[in-house]
């Protein structure tokens, strides 16, 4: 029977003890070990999170680098397509204008060539008859030295003219 | 490895015994009784018909020879010393008396430090060093996961924290696991040590029924102090109909009963487990005495039964040993989260 009754000096040790084991690792003891481990938890689950999101920006900063090389390297493409136009339309206006200026001067040393020929055709006419007037006249001068001559010429002549009209 | 150690330890503290229990019928019980009960010296064994045992204080204050400090070894074989004996029969047996001058039997106040006593003082610090050797762990460097003995302590702490103080206790556990915590390793410290055969350990400490009804008042305590007005509002007006409550308050008094016998079912569990256990691994230890008269064959026989038996006590001992921690820090959870209820959660019920 006495198993079951609790003697008074143990009760007095047992308080006595426990509350020092209470106090002592409810100060230093649990506590610190419980808080640790939840701030530990705490710091593990923000890393994640943390890497997490850092993963996904460089995900992202790799996604947009990659879009504004591909947009670079369009504009690229774009600008050497234009240049190339650009470089067609300027040696085809040079080759036009090039074209049209030599036509030009084609034209004006021709009108040259045709005005000098012209000139020369005329001066050369003028020679002529010049010329052949100063020979008609040597000719008739000589031709018509004497008398006969110049009948026998008028006869010629008049019949020519006759003939021509009749 | 341990329960080997165990058996062996118990096979040597056999041998010795059937040394000086051979010849005559062995007192099964007086011996299963003594070493369960507290007493004032720590019997470690016996030695070539010498008892080795370690002396221990006796503080007692009688009514006559008042205050006194003296070893128990002075005490030893019904010795007196100062009109104090340790009675060996009648209502005090195994308790110092003081015998008074009209040759009465009184019983002085007595706060010796018994086995009990020690063997809880030394268990306390053993627990107080482990704990704050895996704290210190924490403060040295605090982000660091612990390895070895520190990292199996954390894992320990957190498995009860997480799996039962929080989900029994409910929204501020964190205020209770100091105490939860603390009662857990006491009495499963307590109890391994319990089971240790050899001297720092084998003090029923946790058989004791004044251990744990301080453990059991420790849980009364928290539970009835930081009651919230609606824990208090349950006792003493419940939801039921109202003719339980007014003329006779029959539902509040069985609710104040209930206050009582929820510390007193863990007094009560505690210390019939363990005692229960220390029992019958004594008693089946026993058994080797007892068929020492019975011829070699039947003695021989019967110890390789007891030692296999006792074996598997112990090892279902150390199972038990967690197993009633537990169920003491998680029915003191659970009292401790019924005590913290809320108003909300009251009206749900009653709306359901």
């Amino acid at each position: 029977m006495s198993l079951l009754i609790p003697d008074s000096g143990l009760i007095f040790w047992m308080v006595l003890s426990f509350s020092v084991v209470l106090f002592i690792l409810s100060k230093f003891g649990f506590p610190i070990i419980v808080k640790m481990v939840e701030e530990r938890k705490q710091i593990i689950s923000k890393s994640l999170i943390d890497a997490q999101t850092a993963a996904l920006e460089l995900e992202t900063a790799a996604r947009q680098k990659e879009a504004i090389l591909s947009a670079a390297r369009e504009e690229e493409v774009k600008i050497l397509r234009e240049a190339g136009i650009i470089r067609e339309k300027i040696i085809s206006e040079a080759k036009e204008e090039a074209g049209r200026i030599s036509a030009q001067e084609l034209e004006r040393a021709r009108k040259e060539l045709e005005r000098v020929r012209q000139d020369s055709l005329r001066k050369a006419r003028n020679e002529m008859a010049l010329l052949s007037l100063a020979t008609a006249e040597q000719i008739l001068r000589k031709n018509l030295a004497d008398r006969e001559n110049q009948l026998e010429m008028i006869n010629e002549i008049l019949k020519d003219n006759i003939d021509l009209r009749s | 490895m341990s329960s080997f150690k165990t058996t062996l330890s118990l096979l040597t503290a056999a041998l010795f015994f059937s040394c000086n229990l051979y010849a005559e019928k062995p007192d099964v019980k007086g011996m299963i009784n003594e070493h369960i009960r507290d007493s004032y010296s720590w019997h470690i064994t016996r030695f070539n018909d010498k008892d080795i045992s370690l002396p221990l204080p006796v503080i007692v204050i009688g009514k006559e020879c008042g205050a006194a400090l003296f070893l128990s070894s002075r005490l030893e074989e019904g010795d007196s010393y100062k009109n104090l004996r340790i009675a060996g029969t009648g209502k005090y047996k195994g308790k110092i008396v003081e015998i008074l001058s009209n040759g009465e039997e009184s019983r002085p106040f007595d706060i010796s430090i018994t086995k009990n006593v020690l063997a809880i003082i030394i268990n306390s610090i053993i627990l107080i060093y482990l704990v704050l050797y895996t704290a210190r762990r924490y403060r040295k460097n605090p982000l660091v996961v612990p390895g070895g003995f520190a990292g199996f302590m954390e894992m320990f702490i957190m498995d009860i924290t997480d799996s039962m103080i929080k989900p029994c206790v409910g929204k501020d556990y964190l205020r209770y696991t100091p105490y939860l915590l603390t009662a857990f390793f006491f009495i499963f410290i307590n109890n391994l040590m319990g089971l240790l055969p050899l001297f720092p350990g084998g003090a029923n400490t946790t058989g004791n029924i004044a251990i744990t009804m301080v453990l059991s008042l420790f849980t009364f305590f928290t539970v009835n102090i930081f009651g919230t007005r609606e824990y208090y509002r349950e006792i003493f007006w419940p939801e039921v109909p109202k003719w339980m409550k007014l003329p006779i308050p029959l539902m509040p008094f069985i609710e104040m009963i209930g206050m009582f016998t929820k510390p007193f079912s863990l007094m009560i569990r505690l210390f019939a487990n363990i005692t229960a256990g220390h029992s019958v691994v004594l008693g089946l230890i026993s058994i080797i005495f007892i068929t020492a008269q019975m011829g070699p064959i039947v003695n021989g026989g019967m110890t390789v039964m007891s030692i296999i038996l006792t074996v598997f006590m112990t090892v279902i001992e150390i199972l038990v040993a967690y197993i009633q921690a537990y169920v003491f820090t998680m029915l003191s959870a659970v009292f401790i989260g019924l005590s913290r209820a809320e108003e909300s959660h009251a009206k749900q019920k009653k709306t359901i």
